[in-house]
């Protein structure tokens, strides 16, 4: 099926889920899609079969609690940042429920966390204004990049690039080959509403880089020359609530959780609306993801909702 | 760079303090690194560090300056995926399914006790994709119950098997097939049989709200059952064990879905 208005409009939640007893972190899909791991606030990290739509495993994280987490690109481990104790990130094979590496370094909150989909590399950032790059073989910090501020990055689907928001008021992009040089490029954002970014993302095609934030608004930028191309608004978030937004995998569409359960979505190139969806969430839609390989997307507040499109395809 | 270094740092030629993995001194000589090489990566070799894109931990003649920093993509490496298609997850109808279920269900009664699965799916293939077939028996006596639910991939095709089989003879029996999105009419008849109050020939097929207080009770008993499972918290957890245990019992806490208009395309 090809994604296209109509069919993102019929789009209804399939299936929910309330394995966590407080709000959901982080959410990501395995890189072919059939998986989706999820860390909570009630110190849990759920791992849920996409493909039959159901939920496989919950592992407890009560020492170090979780926080950001994001699949490996093998698919079978992750690797995730803790909330408590320490600022380590650690390396979590799935299978066994076993710690496979630490990786020590921040001295404050990891609040940024980022895998290569090509490498055996990874990126965190932190509230100590650092960003560190890691390679998930050795324990040692590859690289350091000290920053002027609160830090957030994003990988391009080639794994060549290294995209970090800065301080809420700049992207940064970085070559990994000539990382600790300084970025190639640096596009600076004037925002009429001073707000936190919370989310930084590229389009599947590597063109668009979309920034997300807590005062109500998405970015689109052109990934290449740093032009804001889309400014998207018309959202509830009077709580200044981190909400993920995401892009479709045929880099077409934008899509944002609110704060009062519904989820928007527009077309990225024309910047027209195109849905308002209700999923009847009980809470802000802080995560929300397409699945890269099927026509499915997942959204969560405390509940994990799973959404399908509802129109069928005719002989 | 963000910040310019006081030129006669470098000058020195004081080995610049290593990065330590537990929280770097916080010093003003150098604001970024990379780890050329990695002992724990490149056996018998030694920490190898650039600071700066500029200054190396050790002297190597393989050190190179970073000269240039630029964009490293290649104009045309992006694929067009706007074209991309993907396709739809089957995902399976359980106490997790919410919201209306394609009709892609149907159970048949009054069956030939002789038909059994490869028979009944070679019959409906023929009206569309069939995704699962099972023929009901007793789990205690192992009798064949008559009665039978097939899942079809596709809406339009369980409208065809109804279309096409309903009321007609199969096997010496005029079988009854009717759309059972979610199982409960085939879960009802099941009771029924099993508890002993009807035969596959005397059952009530097409009077689903058959007035009997014995009836009545043993479905009351299901959907209490039914209710139970829903307040316990790790009821999401329990497996189904078997096909018939179907139905979305709604978790009073999530509140109610909107309806949603189910704009089912069909041919």
């Amino acid at each position: 099926m090809k994604l296209t208005d109509g069919v993102l409009r019929s789009f209804r939640v399939a299936k929910v889920f309330c394995e966590n007893s407080d709000r959901i972190n982080c959410l990501d899909f395995s890189p072919n899609g059939h998986s989706i791991v999820s860390s909570s606030a009630d110190d849990s990290i759920v791992l849920y079969d996409c493909q039959e739509g159901r939920p496989q495993r919950t592992l407890h994280s009560k020492k170090y609690g979780a926080g950001l987490i994001r699949y490996a690109r093998e698919g079978d481990t992750v690797v995730c940042s803790s909330n408590k104790r320490d600022d380590t990130v650690r390396h979590l094979s799935l299978r066994d429920n076993k710690y496979i590496r630490y990786f020590p370094g921040h001295s404050k909150r990891v609040v940024a966390l980022c895998v290569s989909p090509v490498d055996d590399i990874f990126v965190s950032g932190s509230l100590d204004k650092t960003i560190r790059l890691w390679d998930l073989r050795a324990p040692n910090c590859q690289g350091l990049v000290h920053l002027r501020g609160k830090p957030l990055c994003a990988f391009d689907p080639e794994g060549l690039v290294l995209a970090a928001g800065v301080s809420s008021r700049a992207v940064k992009l970085y070559d990994l080959r000539s990382f600790g040089k300084g970025p190639f490029a640096t596009f600076r954002m004037r925002c009429d509403k001073p707000c936190d970014w919370t989310g930084l993302k590229f389009s599947g095609d590597g063109r668009r880089i979309l920034v997300s934030t807590n005062g109500g608004f998405l970015c689109v930028l052109d990934a290449f020359r740093g032009a804001v191309l889309h400014t998207f608004a018309g959202y509830a978030n009077s709580k200044a609530a981190a909400l993920e937004a995401a892009f479709t995998p045929d880099s077409q569409f934008v899509m944002t959780g609110s704060e009062d359960g519904k989820i928007h979505a527009w077309d990225g190139e024309s910047g027209a609306k195109v849905a308002v969806l209700d999923g009847r969430h009980v809470g802000p839609v802080t995560c929300l993801q397409f699945n890269p390989k099927f026509m499915t997307f997942a959204s969560a507040c405390s509940n994990m909702l799973f959404w399908l499109p509802t129109v069928d395809d005719s002989p | 760079m963000e910040h310019s270094h006081p030129p006669n740092h470098y000058h020195h030629q004081q080995p610049l303090p290593q990065p330590s993995p537990s929280g770097e001194r916080r010093n003003y000589q150098w604001r970024s690194y990379k780890l050329m090489i990695d002992p724990a990566l490149k056996k018998g070799h030694h920490k190898l560090y650039r600071y700066d894109g500029q200054h190396f931990s050790l002297a190597m003649s393989s050190n190179r300056l970073v000269e240039i920093v630029e964009d490293p993509w290649v104009v045309g490496i992006w694929t067009k995926n706007k074209e991309l298609k993907l396709s739809v997850p089957k995902f399976k109808i359980d106490q997790f399914y919410m919201g209306p279920v394609p009709p892609k269900q149907v159970t048949f009664d009054t069956l030939n006790d002789n038909i059994r699965e490869n028979f009944l799916r070679d019959m409906c293939k023929k009206y569309g994709e069939v995704e699962e077939v099972e023929i009901l028996y007793n789990l205690r006596t192992k009798k064949h119950l008559s009665i039978a639910k097939v899942v079809f991939a596709t809406i339009w095709g369980a409208k065809k098997v109804l279309q096409h089989l309903h009321s007609t003879s199969v096997v010496g029996n005029i079988i009854h097939v009717e759309l059972d999105t979610k199982g409960e009419t085939r879960m009802r008849l099941y009771e029924l049989l099993v508890t002993g109050h009807y035969t596959p020939q005397t059952l009530p097929v097409g009077e689903v709200d058959a007035v009997s207080p014995i009836v009545n009770e043993t479905l009351r008993l299901s959907d209490a059952l039914k209710h139970l499972k829903d307040t316990a918290y790790s009821s999401c957890r329990l497996d189904t064990p078997n096909s018939y245990r179907q139905g979305t019992p709604l978790t009073p806490r999530l509140g109610t879905f909107c309806s949603q208009d189910s704009s089912y395309s069909s041919c």
